[in-house]
């Protein structure tokens, strides 16, 4: 009986033997297999292959090559098939693998259980051996305590000695800033909305006799572009066909804290770019974060600065092909510095990180624009919207992915685009109003009308109205959800800036510099008038009852 | 040299088994569709079905009724290893190893300090049902049903034993890593202990590059050290103890009297087994009244200066809390002394939040800090006190014993013992034997 087991115990240690040989094997292919592959997938990388990225090239010189679509689409069905193939591989190796480790677990310890004898006493401490163990183990413990206890002791002593390197705050040198009111980072204000802020702001002014004039300076060179605001910085920009250049000026005394020039940039075509009177040398307006404040000019050179002047990075983006001049403004999301490069061909949408410069991604635009894009929340996403002279498009400001579009425009778009309670307002000279609803179901055309339209000024959208400033004197008042005009005033001069929001007031800069101070409301009700004493055709920054508005020559800073 | 072949074996075992894990990564970027191609939104998938929260509850109990049944009863080490692999099957791979009883202290320590956060009553049942049945049944849910200790159960085929004295000192490392695992999840800071878990990555399959690295490392030394987490990190192990040292029922070596062969002695793998105290120490019973009297004066100052130690350490330890992170990083950015931003912190400046307000967070959060540091370290003192002085005083043992706190009730130590034992009918007719 004790034989038969015997040979049962060693019968099973051989079959366990020899499994484990077997699992060992096998374990040790798939692993190599598996090392295959890693290697295999760490060197190719088929979604950017040559062959692929040298069709989509040949592509886009011959937009309409049937035969050429299909080779590209079947190759990136290729790519994807070999991903996805790659990913079954991996993981069907894996649980390969631990089946052949399990088994293999399973046979070793089959055969160390069946192989194992008793102890046998030799070798066990006495009672000498025990002492020692003791006193050992006492001297260890302290000697560990002792170590531990000091050197924690250490580390409090240096982090209440050198506060610079250990300690986490000091309450008292913390930036205290109000995003909202503090800040105008970019044309038209926080996310490109026109909506300011501030609990109120001046009501009447005169450039000439300096009433209610807390400064007025003429900038070392013109621009058309509008002041933005960082706490107590103001910067703008200012070109003629020689110079470029970004200058930052002290929000409390008018005085420029820094200009810096642009200049010998990488990249900028010799021949001259082609612009037109309206447009100037230096129409775009600038974009800040606080760190860092971005200038582009319609030569194509992209500039970043830190907020104490120094040039961070700077790049052509290639002569524009606009004939009236690139004049789209900049806009800042998170650490994204985005540019709307729209030209009559090769137009794009780039996106930059705003510390290195580095592209992070870019879009095609199919079609020509003078407008900026706006950033807003629409309530569950952020959506980056940009019009031109075909459609209304949103992209995830994040990534570039194109969220929606809608071919509901027309003309030389420069109006930029408004939005509102869920709905986003487009208009252009020439064209219509039009009024997108976004619903669960997507983007939905509300309503559209081709009556009182603008050429440049920007509509203003708030939830009841969209107010309307034409380049022809109208200053109009529209039921935002139906598009039925409420009211509509003629002024002597047209605008070209945009209306702002101020609280309850609509503040409306004609081309003659005064500004129509109007309820925003569903009747006409005119607030006061003011005047600069100069033309203007930028759009003011108006945060913490003040307003910062560009003339023709001067900067201005109002405020009782 | 057979005993170098095997070492090399298991050496093997371990790689191929990481392997595995470190090529389940995704190697190609996501595919993007830039033409016709919609993507859709990013939805959140629904909760787990409580049902499996519930079949979890269930399967612990039955778990643990069953490894103490098989522990103190039956005395069968194959129904123990039967249900280590089990619990590795099930609590491992099929639950992905969460909610375990061990992170799930975490939790009971979130509760206690964030009244907005509710202890959710499956992950409270998760929490305290192992410590009751230590309370009555020893460390049978470490024997075999909890999946960290099951893994490395499984993994311990010829350790290497550690020197005694040197084990005493890392088992010290279990109360540091309780203290400041209950620190951080008090102070809503992070759950280290999930953090930190070394097995995750093999009951998910996956994990980046420096967490395989070190569960690689870590299931190397599983092999090398018998269940090295349970004896020298795992937090919760501590509590157990506790609630093991005060059970009336543990297991025995020897089902009936002892004999003193001594072949139990280097049985346990785990450094678990007591020793008879030796009738005469070369120490007169005046020095070491001396020197247990100086220990016990000493005690106090111990745990004064080590709750001053670690409250000092506040600023430090604080920075675990991404809210004092992120208050640092913003005065940092603002002074100019770092340039770039982070994502936190821009998002943090697209908020409505003042900095001021978030300073006084941060404030709140390093008082939190400094207090527990005192807490803390008042702790650690007293244990390391109790631990010396467990080490000065003499007690009377008679017979080989698994220490009642550290014994993980896995019944190895049973095969050394020749009293024979004559196992149940039940468990003759179940094979369990």
């Amino acid at each position: 009986m004790n034989n038969l087991k015997q040979n049962m115990t060693e019968t099973i240690i051989r079959i366990s033997k020899g499994v484990a040989i077997v699992a060992a094997s096998f374990s040790l292919i798939v692993c190599i297999l598996l090392v295959a592959n890693f290697l295999q997938t760490k060197t190719i990388d088929p979604l950017n292959s040559r062959a692929l990225q040298g069709l989509t090239e040949k592509l886009q010189e011959t937009p309409g090559d049937q035969a050429l679509q299909n080779e590209i689409r079947a190759l990136d069905l290729l790519a994807r098939k070999a991903y996805f193939t790659n990913q079954w591989q991996l993981k069907t190796g894996a649980y390969l693998l631990i089946i052949g480790v399990g088994i293999l677990l399973i046979s070793l310890k089959t055969i160390f259980t069946l192989t194992k004898k008793l102890p046998l006493p030799e070798g066990c401490a006495d009672a000498d051996d025990s002492w020692k163990i003791i006193l050992q183990s006492r001297k260890w413990l302290t000697g560990f305590g002792s170590f531990l206890l000091t050197f924690s002791l250490l580390l409090a002593g240096l982090s209440y000695l050198n506060m610079n390197n250990f300690s986490f705050i000091k309450p008292q040198k913390m930036e205290k800033i109000d995003f909202k009111t503090e800040t105008w980072p970019g044309f038209r204000g926080i996310g490109g909305n026109s909506i300011s802020f501030a609990e109120s702001a001046p009501l009447s002014w005169n450039g000439e006799t300096g009433e209610n004039i807390l400064w007025k300076v003429k900038p070392p060179l013109p621009g058309y572009n509008s002041p933005v605001i960082w706490k107590d910085k103001l910067f703008i920009s200012g070109a003629d066909k020689n110079r470029q250049e970004v200058y930052c000026y002290d929000v409390e005394k008018g005085e420029i804290i820094w200009q810096s020039e642009v200049k010998d940039v990488p990249g900028r075509s010799q021949n001259k770019v082609r612009l037109h009177d309206d447009t100037g040398y230096a129409p775009n307006t600038l974009a800040t974060n606080g760190a860092y404040v971005a200038a582009i000019f319609p030569t194509g050179d992209l500039a970043c600065f830190k907020n104490d002047g120094g040039l961070v990075w700077a790049k052509n983006l290639g002569k524009p092909e606009n004939h009236y001049g690139h004049s789209s403004s900049l806009i800042i999301f998170e650490n994204l510095l985005i540019v709307q490069y729209d030209q009559k061909k090769k137009g794009k949408l780039l996106a930059f990180d705003i510390d290195s410069g580095n592209e992070v991604w870019r879009k095609k635009r199919n079609a020509i624009s003078w407008s900026s894009p706006i950033c807003v929340n629409t309530t569950n996403r952020m959506e980056l919207i940009l019009t031109n002279s075909t459609s209304i498009t949103s992209f995830d400001p994040r990534t570039g992915l194109e969220l929606w579009n809608m071919d509901v425009l027309a003309g030389e778009m420069g109006p930029s685009a408004a939005y509102a309670n869920g709905m986003v307002f487009g208009a252009n000279d020439y064209a219509s109003v039009v009024a997108i609803a976004l619903t669960s179901d997507g983007p939905k055309l509300k309503w559209e009308t081709d009556y009182n339209l603008p050429d440049t000024a920007s509509p203003l959208a708030t939830e009841k109205y969209l107010i309307i400033a034409c380049s022809y004197g109208y200053l109009v008042c529209k039921d935002a959800q139906t598009g039925k005009m409420l009211w509509e005033k003629e002024y002597d001069r047209g605008f070209y800036s945009s209306p702002i929001l101020v609280n309850d007031n609509i503040y409306a800069t004609d081309m003659q510099g005064v500004t129509h101070i109007v309820k925003c409301d569903s009747v006409y009700n005119l607030v006061g008038e003011a005047s600069l004493g100069e033309d203007s055709f930028c759009t003011p920054a108006i945060l913490k009852n003040r307003i910062y508005m560009r003339g023709d020559e001067y900067l201005y800073a109002i405020g009782n | 040299m057979r005993r170098k072949g095997v070492k090399y074996l298991y050496l093997f075992l371990l790689i191929t088994l990481l392997m595995g894990n470190l090529f389940a990564q995704d190697r190609f970027p996501k595919p993007e569709f830039e033409t016709d191609y919609y993507q859709p939104q990013t939805t959140t998938p629904l909760p787990d079905s409580q049902l499996f929260n519930y079949l979890d509850v269930f399967l612990l109990v039955i778990g643990m009724s069953l490894a103490a049944y098989f522990s103190l009863k039956s005395r069968s080490r194959r129904g123990i290893f039967i249900i280590s692999l089990l619990s590795v099957l099930y609590f491992g791979f099929f639950r992905k190893g969460c909610v375990c009883s061990v992170g799930s202290l975490q939790n009971f320590a979130l509760a206690l300090g964030n009244s907005g956060y509710v202890l959710p009553v499956l992950v409270g049942a998760v929490f305290i049902l192992p410590l009751l049945f230590s309370l009555f049944f020893a460390r049978s849910f470490c024997s075999s049903v909890c999946p960290l200790g099951a893994i490395q159960d499984l993994l311990v085929l010829k350790p290497l034993k550690l020197p005694s004295a040197l084990s005493k000192v890392l088992s010290f490392l279990p109360y540091l890593y309780l203290g400041f695992a209950v620190l951080l999840a008090f102070t809503n800071s992070g759950f280290i202990i999930c953090r930190y878990d070394p097995f995750i990555n093999i009951f998910r399959l996956s994990g980046d590059f420096n967490k395989i690295i070190y569960t690689g490392a870590f299931l190397i030394l599983c092999v090398l050290i018998a269940r090295p987490y349970c004896r020298f990190l795992c937090p919760y192990g501590v509590l157990l103890g506790w609630m093991s040292g005060l059970s009336s029922r543990h297991v025995t070596i020897t089902p009936t009297e002892c004999i003193q062969c001594k072949l139990c002695e280097n049985s346990c793998p785990f450094d678990a087994i007591e020793k008879p105290s030796p009738d005469k120490v070369p120490e007169t019973r005046t020095a070491g009244t001396k020197r247990v009297g100086i220990l016990l004066l000493l005690i106090p100052l111990i745990i004064f200066v080590s709750g001053f130690a670690l409250s000092r350490l506040d600023n430090i330890l604080a920075r675990a809390n991404p809210t004092v992170r992120l208050a640092e990083q913003i005065r940092l950015e603002d002074e100019g002394v770092v340039k770039e931003t982070t994502l936190e912190s821009r998002t943090f400046r697209s908020q409505e939040k003042t900095g001021e307000q978030l300073a006084n967070e941060s404030q709140n959060i390093v008082a939190q800090f400094r207090i527990g540091g005192w807490i803390l370290g008042a702790f650690l003192g007293l244990t390391f006190s109790l631990k010396l002085f467990g080490l000065s005083v003499r007690r009377k043992r008679e017979d080989y014993e698994p220490n009642p706190q550290h014994c993980f009730s896995c019944g190895r130590c049973w095969e050394s013992c020749p009293v024979d034992r004559a196992p149940s009918a039940k468990v003759k007719k179940l094979g369990l034997k």
